[in-house]
C-alpha cells in the first residue's frame, strides 16, 4: 500500500509540469498582449510557472524538499479556501469550497506516512 | 460638458481617445473629460485609491496598468451601472466579440478579446471595476466568460469547472502578490460569477445566445 505513495507524487509531479505548461503560455500570450496592445501585467504568472515547473521536476524524482513544497502550498491553499469559504461563500457553495479545500490537504497524508520513502 | 476629475496619485496616461489632459503635476493628474469620449487614465504607483466621479463611473483606479476604466457614464439610455443596458464603449465592444464569434468561433473570439490575453477588447467590461452586466440570462461577468469560453467549449462541463476554480485562485494569488484590492478570494461567492459560470456549461454557449440581437438592439441602439 505505502509502495503506491511514490508513484502517486510521481504522477502529482507530471500533472503540476502540465499545469506548469499552461501557466506559461499564458504568460507569453499576456507578454503578447502587453506588447502589442498595453495589456495588463500578468508577471506572477512566469514566477507561478517557475516554481510549478521546478517543483513538479522535482516530485518526478521524488525528492524530498519537492514533497514539502508541494504539500506546504496545497495546505495553505486547502486551509485558506476552508477558512475563507465559511467566511464569504454563501451556503450551499461553501461545501464546494470546503470540499475543494479538503481535496487540497489531503496529498499531505501519504507525504508524511511515507516521507522516509523519498529522496 | 466636460467632467473633471483628479488622481491623487501619479498616473500615466495608456490611451486616450477625446481626453483633454488639463495640467499635469507632479503627484496630481487632472484631466477634462469629454462625456461622449473613452477616456482610460492608470496610475503608476501602487497604491490603493479609489476616486470615483459623481456618476460612478472610474478614472483613476489603484494600481499599475491592471485596472483600467472607462471614464463615461453611458449616453444610450442603459444605466450601465448595475441597471439593465450597457454603456457605448460596452456596445461597440461587444459589437467586435460578436463579428468576431461569427467568423472565428466563441473559443477565438474569447481569445482575441480576453484582458491581457487578447487585444482586451472586453476591457469595458473589466469586472475589476465594473459591475456585471444584467443580460436576458441574468447578471455576467463578462471578463470571467470569455476567459472561461477561452478554455474550448465544455461537452462536460469539467474542464470549464476546472478553468474556473483554478483561473479564480491564480487570479486571487496574483491580487495578493500585487496587493490588489479583491472583492471575493474564492470561486462560486459571488453570484454574478455563479451565474456567469453556469452560463458557459453548456456546450452551446455563445456570446450570440447572451447578448441576442434583440438585447442589442434594445440597449445599444441610439
Amino acid at each position: 500500500m505505502t509502495s503506491a505513495h511514490p508513484t502517486l507524487f510521481r504522477g502529482l509531479g507530471y500533472i503540476l509540469l502540465a499545469f506548469a505548461a499552461v501557466l506559461f503560455l499564458l504568460f507569453l500570450a499576456n507578454v503578447r498582449s502587453r506588447l502589442l496592445y498595453h495589456g495588463p501585467n500578468y508577471s506572477p504568472l512566469l514566477w507561478l510557472s517557475m516554481y510549478s515547473g521546478a517543483v513538479g521536476v522535482g516530485l518526478v524524482y521524488l525528492r524530498k524538499w519537492a514533497v514539502a513544497l508541494f504539500v506546504i502550498s496545497t495546505v495553505t491553499i486547502g486551509v485558506f479556501m476552508i477558512v475563507r469559504s465559511m467566511i464569504e461563500t454563501p451556503f450551499p457553495w461553501t461545501l464546494v469550497n470546503i470540499a475543494m479545500g479538503i481535496l487540497f490537504c489531503l496529498p499531505s497524508i501519504p507525504a508524511v506516512r511515507c516521507w522516509s520513502q523519498f529522496r | 460638458m466636460f467632467g473633471r476629475a483628479t488622481c491623487a496619485i501619479r498616473c500615466r496616461v495608456v490611451t486616450v481617445r477625446g481626453l483633454e489632459v488639463v495640467s499635469r503635476q507632479e503627484g496630481v493628474l487632472r484631466a477634462g473629460v469629454d462625456q461622449a469620449s473613452h477616456v482610460v487614465v492608470v496610475p503608476t504607483l501602487a497604491h490603493r485609491t479609489h476616486r470615483m466621479r459623481k456618476d460612478g463611473a472610474q478614472l483613476c483606479d489603484w494600481k499599475g496598468n491592471q485596472n483600467r476604466s472607462v471614464g463615461h457614464p453611458p449616453s444610450n439610455g442603459g444605466t450601465g451601472i448595475g441597471g439593465r443596458g450597457m454603456n457605448d464603449a460596452q456596445c461597440q465592444a461587444m459589437n467586435i466579440v460578436l463579428n468576431r464569434e461569427k467568423r472565428y468561433g466563441t473559443t477565438a473570439a474569447a481569445w482575441m478579446s480576453a484582458i491581457g490575453f487578447g487585444d482586451g477588447t472586453i476591457q469595458p467590461f473589466n469586472s475589476s471595476n465594473t459591475p456585471p452586466t444584467n443580460t436576458p440570462v441574468g447578471p455576467i461577468k463578462v471578463d470571467w466568460y470569455t476567459n472561461i469560453q477561452g478554455t474550448g467549449p465544455s461537452l462536460t462541463g469539467g474542464g470549464n469547472f476546472l478553468a474556473y476554480t483554478a483561473g479564480k485562485l491564480i487570479w486571487t494569488g496574483l491580487r495578493l502578490a500585487t496587493g490588489a484590492p479583491i472583492t471575493n478570494y474564492l470561486p462560486f461567492t459571488d453570484s454574478a460569477e455563479r451565474n456567469t459560470f453556469a452560463q458557459t456549461l453548456s456546450p452551446f454557449s455563445h456570446y450570440s445566445n447572451i447578448f441576442t440581437p434583440k438585447f442589442m438592439k434594445e440597449n445599444c441602439a441610439k
